[in-house]
């Protein structure tokens, strides 16, 4: 299942965050990571990715740093700063509550059911 | 960076700017567009130097670039994007150049690119395969316009925040600029008064207008429009230095010119000149004035002329007569709050007049009588006589030059006109070209004598557009008013009383307070006579004049006594003269001494100091009364 844009959207730097925050990743494998990690339900742009990358570079929440390949290539890994972290905690907390908060909107895991 | 690679470009730009203006300057030059004096005063090596410099500056600039798109080139094929599918290598490169940023982070950003189009294409077995997969990868990026613009959104993000600052910083300084720039060009002078009427009024006698003496002046001048060359020629000359040929051709002249002299004549004895000055447009102020000066000129020196002639015949008289005219002529051009070219052709023609007498008084001998009566004369003449410069019709011209040359309103209540200063450099320099050369040096001699001021002045006038921005940020209307006001003020009331000794022993406050007064406001020193040679040039009249006045006293003194004073209050004491003569550069009373049979008098000249009576000479050798060295010397008169 493929999310709407805009709901990913809002989402997606906690997911990146999240995933670099279990080790430092370039651009290819934070896509296909973040597709295998959630079964294919989250699918982030690649035209988002990168945009995505830098403005969370440039929020001091990632680094990136280049790295020389045996192939010749260079390749720009990105790892999650202490302030990411930080920031990363904050919105799954938030992202606990919402879900919670839908949960006894929409009735999902028992609660209140809709009228 | 390889610096030869920028260099040589350099270098060669140079010398194709210079063979570039060479052959300009060779073509116009040849034409007659240009003056060879042009080029070697300077004008060309201007011109060479901007060249070389412009040359010097693109031929960098080419270097650079070729430099840097070489560099440039190198940086892409390092990314190996030749690995790529053709789609992906043309997408990769759509999307560097969208983004439209620096060099080095869109090379980053592509080599990321390139990167993960590697990754998703390495497991492809067939080009087949690898150009639908990149194909595919392409959709998923999206339009590479759209991503670039994001990317680099995002990558501007990243910049430091003093850069950023840096950068808003330009922009909007830059927006002042453009704004700044358009009002600047856009500002026009608005002419709201004749000055030339001003003028007019400034001068305007009460009297009746039959004293008028301008009719008569004119209608001789109009007499005199038609003069053969080789009489205008002859003007400038001594009687006694022209040959049989031009003496005969002088004769006639005088002959046929008669009426011209009679109407001069009777218009001495008027009280006052005045001329109503009629404008063509408000930009005539000085313009109108000349060419009246001009021929002015010409009838002094005719009167002169006639006076050597007749002092020849023996009709000492009858040139004395036309000596006392041209005094009288002289006076007139120049009494009143007249234009300082004006008052300054005036006291060249008073002072024409009395070397004319001291030379005849040299050369002739005269019956005590005479001289009596010469002396009386003289003396009724110059008596209530104000030999100070007046500055205040300058002043006028000063005010006309800012309501051409400043805009009217807005902050500093007007900013500089370009066209109207290029105007102002023009007249500060040729103002009178036109005309006669006489009045080319004269007004050379009162304005922009300064070096360093006159290649100014030839700058305004070969780039003053460009330098439209810089004055800009030159001192507005109001500022360069007040400016005004205050140094004529101070020249009026301070300077103008003030003898060449006493300018010379404060010259380093007066300095002060004119820097003070003027500050560097380039405008008005352009323009601002150059005063302290205008007060040498008066007080030397004055100077001349008693000295003249001495001279016949000491002679009438010799042959009543039949020896010459052994002092000068000897001469007082006996009733001779009235006050001992004081010389201006001096402020002491002018050397006198008796030698053997004879005696010299003299003032200090120019030097200020006493050179024992050393005859002043210019730098060829030739005596000249105020040259830089050396004594006026009076008497004996010098051939």
């Amino acid at each position: 299942m493929k999310f709407e844009s805009q709901l990913l959207k809002g989402i997606a730097p906690v997911v990146v965050l999240e995933i670099l925050s279990r080790g430092q990743m370039y651009g290819y494998e934070l896509s296909q990571a973040i597709e295998q990690r959630s079964g294919d339900i989250l699918t982030l742009g690649k035209g988002t990715l990168y945009p995505l990358l830098y403005n969370l570079e440039a929020q001091k929440l990632i680094k990136g740093k280049w790295e020389q390949m045996p192939s010749g290539r260079k390749r720009r890994y990105y790892s999650i700063t202490s302030k990411g972290k930080e920031h990363l905690a904050r919105q799954k907390e938030q992202l606990q509550e919402l879900t919670a908060g839908l949960g006894v909107v929409f009735g999902f895991g028992g609660g209140l059911q809709p009228a | 960076m390889k610096i030869q690679k920028i260099v040589w470009p350099a270098i060669l730009g140079c010398l194709c700017g210079l063979c570039a203006i060479g052959a300009i300057i060779a073509v116009t030059l040849l034409s007659g567009i240009i003056t060879v004096e042009f080029c070697v005063n300077g004008g060309s090596i201007i011109i060479l130097s901007f060249f070389s410099v412009m040359g010097l500056v693109i031929g960098s600039v080419v270097g650079f670039v070729r430099y840097n798109k070489s560099i440039r080139s190198a940086s892409i094929s390092e990314l190996k994007l030749d690995s790529l599918p053709q789609e992906a290598y043309d997408y990769i490169m759509s999307v560097g150049r969208y983004m439209s940023y620096k060099f080095k982070v869109r090379l980053e950003v592509m080599d990321e690119l390139a990167g993960h189009f590697d990754n998703e294409l390495k497991d492809c077995s067939t080009d087949e395969e690898r150009q639908q997969k990149a194909q595919k990868l392409i959709e998923q990026f999206g339009d590479a316009k759209l991503l670039g613009i994001l990317l680099r959104r995002a990558k501007k993000r990243c910049r430091p925040l003093w850069r950023t600052l840096l950068v808003r910083t330009f922009q909007v300084v830059s927006v002042f600029l453009i704004i700044y720039l358009v009002w600047f060009s856009s500002g026009r002078p608005v002419i709201t008064i004749d000055y030339v009427e001003e003028l007019n009024k400034l001068n305007r006698p009460s009297a009746d207008e039959s004293l008028n003496a301008a009719p008569l002046y004119d209608k001789a001048a109009e007499k005199y429009s038609k003069l053969p060359d080789n009489i205008a020629n002859l003007l400038g000359k001594k009687y006694d230095d022209v040959n049989d040929t031009d003496k005969q051709a002088i004769e006639k002249f005088l002959n046929d010119y008669k009426d011209a002299f009679d109407l001069v004549v009777a218009g001495t004895k008027k009280p006052y000149l005045w001329r109503n000055l009629k404008s063509t447009c408000v930009s005539d102020t000085i313009e109108v004035l000349m060419p009246y000066l001009s021929e002015y000129r010409r009838l002094a020196y005719s009167l002169r002329l006639r006076a050597q002639f007749r002092a020849r015949q023996n009709h000492l008289e009858d040139a004395f007569d036309d000596i006392k005219s041209c005094y009288c002529f002289g006076r007139h051009i120049r009494e009143g709050d007249k234009l300082l070219i004006e008052q300054l052709v005036g006291i060249a023609i008073e002072a024409l007049s009395v070397q004319t007498l001291r030379r005849i008084l040299g050369e002739y001998q005269i019956d005590s009588s005479k001289l009596t009566q010469l002396q009386k004369d003289f003396e009724q003449m110059i008596a209530g006589e104000n030999f100070d410069v007046s500055f205040k019709a300058e002043k006028l011209f000063q005010y006309d030059w800012i309501q051409k040359c400043f805009t009217e309103g807005g902050p500093g209540g007007g900013h500089p006109y370009p066209q109207g200063v290029r105007k102002i450099a023009q007249a500060s320099r040729d103002v009178n070209a036109p005309y006669h050369p006489g009045f080319q040096k004269m007004t050379q001699a009162v304005r922009s004598v300064n070096k360093k001021e006159s290649r100014f002045v030839d700058y305004l006038e070969n780039s003053g557009t460009a330098i439209a921005f810089l004055l800009g940020l030159s001192p507005g209307r109001d500022e360069t008013l007040k400016s005004v006001n205050g140094l004529y003020d101070f020249l009026d009331s301070e300077f103008a009383l003030k003898t060449p000794a006493q300018v010379q022993t404060q010259k380093t406050e007066i300095d002060k307070k004119v820097k003070r007064l003027t500050g560097r406001n380039y405008l008005i020193r352009i323009l601002v006579p150059s005063f302290e040679r205008v007060n040498q040039i008066s007080h030397r009249l004055k100077t001349e004049v008693e000295a003249t006045l001495t001279m016949l006293a000491l002679l009438r003194y010799k042959q009543d006594k039949d020896q010459y004073p052994q002092i000068l209050d000897e001469l007082k004491a006996t009733g001779y003269i009235k006050e001992i003569p004081i010389d201006a550069f001096s402020d002491k009373p002018l050397v006198y001494r008796k030698t053997d049979s004879d005696f010299i008098l003299y003032s200090v000249g120019l030097n200020f100091k006493d050179d024992g009576g050393q005859t002043a000479r210019d730098y060829k050798g030739r005596v000249n009364l105020w040259a830089e060295e050396g004594d006026a010397v009076f008497w004996p008169v010098q051939k």
